[in-house]
């Protein structure tokens, strides 16, 4: 049995007992209720049903916005309305190919937000992270076991054009966040994808990195990229 | 501070968050003994439902509440008058109750022992990352590292303990201390 699933295997096998859940949520209920007295607003009573009615109307328009807007990134109003659409909606239930598809727009959506955020010159540090995060679980759903080459190429595909606007959202800095660019590298590299995968996420990653990256000792886990013939890219003398 | 009204829901989707979660990092650190874990962690959130109301919204819950569960084992420890450092002790098993109910599982015993060979820091990264699914960005507020940091480590441990297992695993005539030797 593979390294991954055992670990899977672990998580299933060390869950709580869910009676177990339950009933401590019982007890902590009561010792709450003693602990913190409810305070009453019978005015609130009657005007609930009006001010929810009014609530989900509102909210369906406005959440329609949040969630699709690149504009409503950390720091805006409907932001927060926004991360809790998108993590009700990654918790529906899916396979790996679903799930690598959701994250895959996922880091679209989080460079389109960086994109925005460049253009207000406001250094998108978190953006940076929220990308690498979504990449990771797409990489991570991709190489499941259940997936074959077929099925993984679009999403792939998608990736690699994903991975050429991250470049030119790095680009936008003075400096260029080597450690960003690292671990999406690293992340890429100790994947379990076929070795022909990695390449086409790498070599979109390669600009970058090759301008503003010499190997050091570290790097030496690094694998050399093998380029098809028909692929015409200058590497750098020390390869990646 | 939240309003009380809201305090309890807030306290309920909490408790919903980070149940699962608490009970693991406990269950690995009393020697997967069930009802040991299950004690203290009730303990661990009979003390965060005391403090709830005056904890820091700005702060992370995740961070918060994992080191309130650091304290209680580390203090279930020092009240059986045992000196345990909790990191090293952690997913080991020997001359304990839990060990026969984990044996069922006779295959992910081998993942417990390529574990065991990790450094006790790699271990916790392996546990955070892969077994407990917390986000970088949660593991760098309960480690006090950047995100990337912790998505480095978690990509470095991993990578040694595939190389660990393979060691042990795919070699048979290997054995355990000379693989722990290669890495």
């Amino acid at each position: 049995m593979s390294l991954e699933r055992q670990l899977k295997k672990l998580q299933k096998s060390t869950k709580p007992e869910r009676e177990f859940e339950r009933a401590l949520w019982l007890k902590l209920s009561s010792e709450f209720d003693s602990e913190y007295p409810a305070l009453r607003f019978t005015w609130l009573r009657f005007a609930a049903f009006p001010l929810a009615a009014f609530a989900v109307f509102v909210t369906m328009g406005v959440g329609t916005y949040a969630y699709a807007s690149p504009y409503v990134t950390e720091g805006h109003l409907l932001h927060s309305m926004k991360l809790g659409m998108e993590r009700v909606e990654s918790q529906l239930p899916r396979g790996p190919i679903a799930s690598a598809e959701f994250h895959a727009r996922m880091m679209e959506r989080r460079i389109a937000e960086g994109e925005v955020l460049a253009r207000q010159e406001r250094v998108p540090a978190f953006t940076l992270d929220g990308i690498a995060n979504e990449m990771d679980l797409t990489v991570t759903n991709l190489a499941s076991e259940e997936l074959d080459a077929e099925h993984r190429r679009p999403v792939i595909d998608h990736l690699q054009m994903q991975t050429v606007r991250y470049n030119y959202l790095l680009q936008g800095y003075e400096e260029v966040p080597l450690e960003a660019v690292m671990e999406l590298r690293l992340m890429i590299q100790d994947s379990a994808l076929a070795t022909n995968e990695k390449q086409l996420l790498l070599i979109e990653l390669h600009p970058v990195v090759i301008n503003e990256l010499s190997p050091t000792e570290e790097d030496g886990e690094l694998i050399p990229i093998q380029f098809e013939e028909d692929i015409s890219l200058e590497l750098a003398p020390q390869g990646i | 501070m939240a309003m009380p009204s809201n305090l309890k829901s807030d306290f309920k989707d909490f408790y919903d968050q980070h149940f699962d979660r608490v009970y693991r990092f406990v269950y690995f650190r009393v020697r997967m003994n069930r009802e040991v874990a299950e004690d203290i962690t009730s303990d661990i959130f009979m003390k965060a439902l005391k403090h709830f109301a005056s904890y820091d919204p700005k702060q992370s819950h995740t961070a918060w509440i994992m080191t309130i569960a650091r304290n209680t084992v580390i203090n279930h420890y020092r009240d059986q008058k045992q000196a345990t450092d909790i990191d090293e002790i952690a997913f080991k098993l020997e001359g304990v109750d839990g060990r026969e109910e984990f044996l069922k599982h006779g295959d992910v015993m081998e993942l417990q022992e390529a574990m065991s060979h990790l450094q006790p820091s790699e271990r916790e990264m392996i546990e955070l990352k892969y077994i407990q699914g917390f986000r970088y960005k949660e593991i760098g507020e309960i480690l006090g590292k950047t995100a990337g940091a912790a998505r480095i480590e978690a990509h470095r441990a991993m990578k040694k303990l595939k190389e660990l297992f393979k060691d042990l695993y795919d070699v048979p005539r290997k054995t355990a201390k000379e693989a722990a030797k290669v890495n």
